[in-house]
């Protein structure tokens, strides 16, 4: 069983690392070595999403998700909330 | 629209609370550089610009200073927990407890509450753009000054992660007006605004 706390850190940091790609490809849109670079992101992020799900079933962050992956009401509002110490992830 | 993610950019978990530090810290959700005119300057400006990266740029990051106000709300009000009314008489906080309790309210650390007018929207790209990056550095100077001041290593961490954000948005504003400049007369960039001048 991989260690919940390191994979969602890696987890995090691949979605920071998505995201601040993310301005770049605002103001480069046509740079394929970011498009390159977003593609290996997001294979290494799916990688670390299964191990976690496998282990620890669904990460899910948002509960106006369309999708069958909204977070259960009684979770959404009894879970810790981000502002709280000791927050993961509001699970 | 906007969809909510229960998470913050960057985690804040602070051990010890320090009101006195809280009145500084809130500066930067509702001070004159702070994250909530931040976050209105940038939504307010995307819709008059003339390009897409601009549109994509500003939206991006407008929406990144809304994590940012949540970030520096968790940590004023992790600072300010389970007070005694003597730590509050203590420590200079009893003006803002005295109108606010310790409910989050934007305002700066000097006591004036939210402004619009501590930001613009002139539908002009090269204003605005300039106008942004001295957003952001201003920003980044008023991390510069908390972080002269916190000692504390769970305060200091998302003030870092915070200062550094500002730098790179900076970056992404250069490039938003250099691709701007670009796109008009080398010769004058002034000679009419795209956004309005047909």
């Amino acid at each position: 069983m991989p260690d919940k706390k390191a994979l969602t850190e890696r987890i995090r940091a691949y979605q920071f690392a998505l995201y601040d790609l993310a301005l770049f490809q605002d103001t480069h849109p046509n740079e394929e070595d970011a498009n390159q670079l977003r593609k290996i992101y997001q294979k290494k992020l799916t990688e670390l999403m299964d191990a976690y799900e496998g282990a620890y079933g669904e990460w899910i962050t948002t509960h106006n998700d369309l999708t069958a992956n909204a977070i259960p009401w009684k979770e959404w509002v009894e879970n810790p909330w981000p502002w709280d110490n000791d927050t993961k992830e509001g699970k | 629209m906007w969809q909510y993610e229960k998470k913050l950019q960057f985690p804040v978990n602070i051990k010890n609370t320090n009101p006195a530090l809280a009145k500084l810290i809130i500066s930067q959700y509702g001070g004159p550089d702070g994250e909530a005119g931040a976050s209105l300057r940038y939504l307010s400006q995307r819709y008059t610009m003339p390009y897409g990266e601009l549109k994509g740029i500003l939206t991006d990051i407008g929406t990144e200073e809304l994590a940012h106000l949540e970030i520096v709300s968790a940590i004023v009000y992790q600072l300010t927990k389970n007070l005694t009314p003597e730590e509050i008489m203590a420590s200079g906080f009893a003006p803002y407890y005295t109108d606010h309790t310790t409910g989050i309210y934007p305002v700066a650390a000097s006591g004036e509450a939210f402004s619009a007018s501590t930001f613009q929207s002139t539908g002009d790209p090269i204003t605005d753009l300039n106008e942004d990056l001295a957003a952001e550095q201003k920003a980044r100077t008023t991390y510069d000054n908390l972080l002269r001041l916190v000692d504390d290593p769970d305060v200091r961490a998302p003030l870092h992660f915070l200062r550094e954000r500002e730098i790179v948005h900076y970056q992404r504003f250069g490039e938003g007006l250099r691709l701007t400049t670009d796109r008009l007369n080398s010769k004058n960039f002034y000679a009419f605004n795209p956004s309005f001048d047909k």
